[in-house]
């Protein structure tokens, strides 16, 4: 039986969306002021434009329930999905004033990539963007790493149903037992990290002979691009614009930390040390980083670039963290990437990028957990298959605790990645029919679905619309880790179809009950 | 990028005499595949962001085609950076200039990083504030739209109070 939509449940949803968008239009004053900092006129009217119109939009959502509702979980996750994309469209309407864009299609683009983490961008001439534009860039990025429901969660927006929409947004782990201590944890956690973060790289570029505000802005947008894995970076160069490798070791660090599980945080704060060790899931990425790391090296070793140590631990260990943690900042060109890397390590890269880090972290991505899972479980197969049909095989695995491993997890762990790997083939098939490369354009489709932000160079400024929808699809599914969108799109088309055999039906439930009517006629009920 | 890998797009093919710069543009560098790798060039751009401090008397410079995203960075002395007057940001055109320079695809002295080496950086144009102006009708819009969404939540409240 799929779960079907009402069209009583239509005002709710819609509702939700209203409270939420008003917390939206909430943050865009954010940028606003930024702008009113840096004496940007033009971009403080836009802004305030855009508050405006994000303001009233969430009103008229809001005004669709009067009286008390209370949510149950369908309409909790139909509005987790949703509110990405309400968001997506927002978010992109000051960017698409800003005349740095092409269309309002390619603001709705990097807005999705925003938000999603991703990092892809179809803007023109970064350099001379407004820096309330760059704020919001990276507001929507830091929403979208932290989740936009942990922001609803943390405001006591929702409660009833906080847990349905917590995991509707690819977390499944509560770190502590309330959901809403959980979301303060997570906020505790992030703000001392942006803190350090900002400070630390404000401190280098100031040595680097930044003027002391333009230091402090690229301090905290690198430090939320990083922590957030989402590598939206405020020049066209990247992390290349820096050239400061005390810059980019603790930018390494930064992606590390946000790679990680939150749970583990709270372990560490336990002081837990020896539990975070035994984890699966920390065991697994270090295997997995290490593992492309040395593949990479030997990858490299076969062509004429990056051949001395110096460079190759400085541009190829960066690189394959930023990819293994699904970040996409980039301390090579697009055209290094394209003409100089050898094909066996773009390979490396975008296997790396495809599993991604830690479950319950801002990564995109399989996740080293699933990996993990699915390696215990071909180990248990494998065990299983020589002995007797009557031996009970079984295994278990550490995280948090001792847990075993049971065929609902080793399912959804598969179900997840075969998802994902789904995504991955048809963009690259798109990416082909569209006249790119293969590899170009699997790298292209995995970077994308995987949000992670490194590009071959298919993502720019005039690339087919087909393409562009299908990443921007990607990447809206892939932060969702794909299950509750499916979800969402089956139980829609659910309820459009002709219900047959639901008791629940109103229309069968009516005639059930004039089939119980005590009747006149002498013939059977179900015959007339 | 071009629709396939490898398409050195827009490379000239570079001076046989090693004393003459190549022209390009900063698009075609962006693109090059290797073919004006370690030849001495020379193009235009505008000069962008910050200057970065580098090893002792030298400093790095942004320099982008005008209106769009190819950029790269130029390796320079102290008294080369000191001809620049203005660097482009928002509101702000920087001094267009002329880099003569020997380009690296991937610079062994800087870790594999795609360089230009300056020899001569001269300015062909002063940069100038280019401000964009505030646009009267969207301020007035925003006041409408907020004084709509205030008439909103009126009515909310009043339609809660009714059912209530």
């Amino acid at each position: 039986m799929w779960a079907r939509f009402h069209r009583r449940d239509i005002p709710v949803i819609l509702h939700y969306i209203g409270l939420l968008v008003i917390v939206l239009a909430a943050l865009e004053l954010v940028p606003l002021a930024t702008a009113l900092i840096f004496g940007e006129w033009e971009a403080a009217v836009r802004y305030f434009f855009s508050a405006g119109l994000t303001f009233a939009f969430g009103m008229a959502l809001r005004i669709t329930v009067t009286g008390d509702c209370s949510m149950d979980k369908r309409q909790a996750v139909a509005i987790t999905v949703l509110i990405w994309v309400v968001f997506a469209l927002l978010g992109a309407v000051p960017l698409a004033l800003s005349g740095h864009y092409c269309s309002y299609f390619d603001a709705v683009f990097d807005s999705i990539s925003s938000l999603t983490d991703t990092g892809l961008s179809l803007i023109n001439d970064l350099d001379h963007m407004a820096n309330a534009d760059d704020t919001w860039r990276f507001a929507m990025q830091f929403i979208g790493g932290q989740g936009v429901v942990l922001i609803a969660l943390s405001l006591g927006i929702f409660t009833k149903a906080g847990s349905s929409l917590y995991s509707a947004e690819g977390r499944d782990e509560s770190i502590v037992p309330n959901i809403k201590s959980t979301a303060r944890f997570i906020w505790r956690v992030s703000g001392v990290m942006v803190l350090f973060g900002t400070v630390i790289l404000m401190f280098i570029c100031l040595f680097l002979g930044f003027k002391p505000l333009d230091a402090f802005f690229n301090g905290l947008w690198i430090t939320i691009g990083a922590y957030d894995t989402g590598g939206l970076a405020p020049h066209a160069l990247s992390l290349m614009y820096y050239h400061s490798w005390p810059f980019e070791i603790v930018t390494m660090m930064l992606m590390l930390f946000g790679a990680t599980n939150f749970i583990l945080y709270a372990q560490i704060g336990k002081g837990f040390w020896r539990q975070v060790v035994k984890d699966i899931e920390v065991r697994t990425l270090a295997l997995w980083m290490l593992g492309m790391l040395a593949l990479f090296v030997l990858a490299m070793m076969g062509g004429n670039f990056l051949t001395d140590v110096s460079g190759l631990v400085r541009r190829g260990v960066f690189t394959v963290i930023s990819a293994a943690t699904s970040t996409g900042f980039t301390v090579l060109s697009t055209n290094q990437m394209a003409t100089l890397m050898t094909s066996g390590a773009l390979f490396v890269i975008a296997i790396a990028m495809a599993i991604g880090g830690s479950s319950g972290s801002t990564v995109g991505g399989i996740k080293a957990m699933r990996i993990g899972i699915i390696a215990k479980s071909v180990a248990l197969k494998v065990k299983a298959f020589l002995l007797p049909s009557s031996a009970l095989v079984r295994t278990d695995y550490y995280h948090i605790n001792r847990r075993k491993l049971s065929p609902e997890l080793m399912m959804s762990a598969m179900v997840v990645s075969i998802l994902y790997v789904i995504s991955f083939v048809i963009g690259s098939f798109v990416g082909i029919a569209c006249g790119y490369d293969g590899l170009a354009s699997a790298f292209e489709s995995i970077s994308a679905a995987a949000n992670n932000g490194l590009s071959t160079g298919i993502t720019a400024v005039g690339m087919p619309p087909v393409l562009e929808l299908t990443y921007m699809l990607q990447m809206w599914l892939g932060r969702l880790e794909f299950l509750s969108v499916l979800a969402i799109i089956t139980g829609f088309i659910a309820s459009f179809k002709r219900r047959r055999n639901n008791p629940l039906a109103p229309v069968h439930r009516r005639r059930a009950e004039k089939a119980a009517l005590p009747q006149n006629s002498d013939q059977p009920a179900g015959m007339r | 990028m071009s629709k396939h890998l490898a398409a050195p797009a827009g490379a000239l093919t570079p001076s046989n005499n090693a004393n003459v710069p190549t022209a390009t543009t900063i698009a075609a560098l962006d693109k090059s595949s290797g073919t004006l790798n370690n030849h001495l060039v020379s193009f235009s751009g505008e000069a962008i962001g910050d200057v970065v401090n580098a090893e002792p008397g030298y400093k790095w410079v942004t320099v982008a085609d005008t209106g769009d995203n190819n950029a790269i960075s130029v390796y320079m002395t102290d008294q080369e950076v000191a001809q620049i007057h203005d660097f482009g940001f928002y509101g702000q055109s920087g001094d267009l200039i002329t880099v003569d320079g020997i380009f690296n695809l991937s610079c062994r002295q800087h870790d594999g990083l795609t360089d230009v080496h300056a020899t001569t950086v001269s300015v062909s144009s002063v940069g100038h504030a280019d401000p964009a102006v505030p646009s009267m009708t969207m301020l007035v819009l925003a006041l409408a739209l907020i004084l709509v969404a205030i008439l909103i939540g009126v009515v909310h409240h009043l339609l809660r109070e009714r059912n209530m």
